[in-house]
């Protein structure tokens, strides 16, 4: 699987209004500028069409950082 | 006694209709996993991914059947994959459609047959990442439309009903998505509150029954669902 620096150009490149490289791994998602529900589905939706997991509500709510993210994702992968 | 088939038996919307009205109909149940339906006589192993018609085979004829089969869709068009095209319209639509033409073709169903089908409020009031959702609701009205004309001969009714979220898997799995504040003031858009399976199955149920006579082609929304500016 590729690394976290490809998953989060991903991201990024979902939510165009973000400023490029203000995502990093220790990110806390949840304070991203007007930060919405929308967003948390958008990320659930990528990361089902890109690596083929389906995150959870509860991996969503558990999940703190950008890193705990990648982390859910190559833990459902393997 | 009036046979019944229900297809996505499974669907928590199904499990309440059966719960009621299995002393009424005789009922034969169809879901993907039809083994989750316990030990009930009568079940059909049906997937609409590889449909095979004689699952039908043994049926007698059919005085109605609600097709209850149905999956929710939360992927933005920009993300949409193939795979997701097709879990969503293999359920919502094909399944309807393509059951509906094996039934025909073997005369499995009864003069003065009523078929109900399983729409959705979002048909008309879409939400983000529901574009597979919607369009395959809608694909299915149009076909329930349709069909109701093809039918009229024979006195078959043909209607869809159309719920606002009920509470259970479907609605739960929408709030995974969204905050209690959004879940809130979606639930004042509905003056008369949010609905209960009840409401819907009581629908179904007079649909079903000889009192309906001449509702036919018909999108029966349920839940009074307020878009206006004073809601």
């Amino acid at each position: 699987m590729e690394d976290i620096a490809a998953f989060i150009k991903k991201i990024e490149n979902e939510f165009e209004e973000l400023p490029k490289e203000t995502l990093k791994p220790e990110t806390s998602f949840r304070q991203i500028d007007d930060w919405s529900s929308m967003h948390a589905l958008i990320i659930i939706a990528l990361i089902d069409s890109e690596y083929d997991v389906l995150l959870s509500g509860e991996d969503l709510r558990t999940a703190e950082t950008i890193q705990d993210l990648f982390n859910i994702v190559k833990t459902k992968r393997s | 006694m009036k046979k019944i088939l229900i297809i996505g038996a499974t669907s928590e919307l199904a499990e309440d209709f059966i719960a009621k009205y299995k002393g009424e109909f005789e009922l034969y149940l169809a879901a993907r996993n039809s083994s989750k339906l316990g030990k009930q006589t009568k079940l059909i192993n049906i997937d609409f991914d590889q449909f095979d018609e004689s699952c039908f085979d043994d049926l007698p004829e059919l005085d109605g059947i609600i097709y209850y089969a149905g999956i929710t869709s939360h992927t933005p068009v920009k993300l949409t994959k193939k795979r997701h095209y097709d879990a969503v319209f293999n359920a919502n639509f094909y399944g309807a459609f393509a059951s509906t033409t094996a039934l025909l073709k073997n005369n499995k169903l009864a003069n003065n047959a009523s078929l109900v089908f399983l729409s959705s409020i979002a048909a008309h009031y879409p939400y983000f990442g529901g574009a597979l959702y919607v369009s395959s609701k809608m694909a299915l009205e149009g076909f329930v439309k349709t069909l109701a004309i093809e039918l009229a001969p024979k006195k078959i009714k043909v209607n869809a009903v159309a719920p606002t979220f009920v509470k259970g898997e479907m609605s739960d799995s929408i709030s995974n998505f969204t905050s209690q504040k959004n879940m809130e003031t979606f639930s004042k858009k509905h003056p008369f509150g949010n609905i209960n399976r009840d409401d819907v199955t009581e629908l179904i149920h007079f649909l079903l029954s000889d009192k309906n006579n001449s509702i036919t082609g018909q999108i029966l929304q349920v839940g009074n669902f307020n878009t206006g500016l004073n809601s």
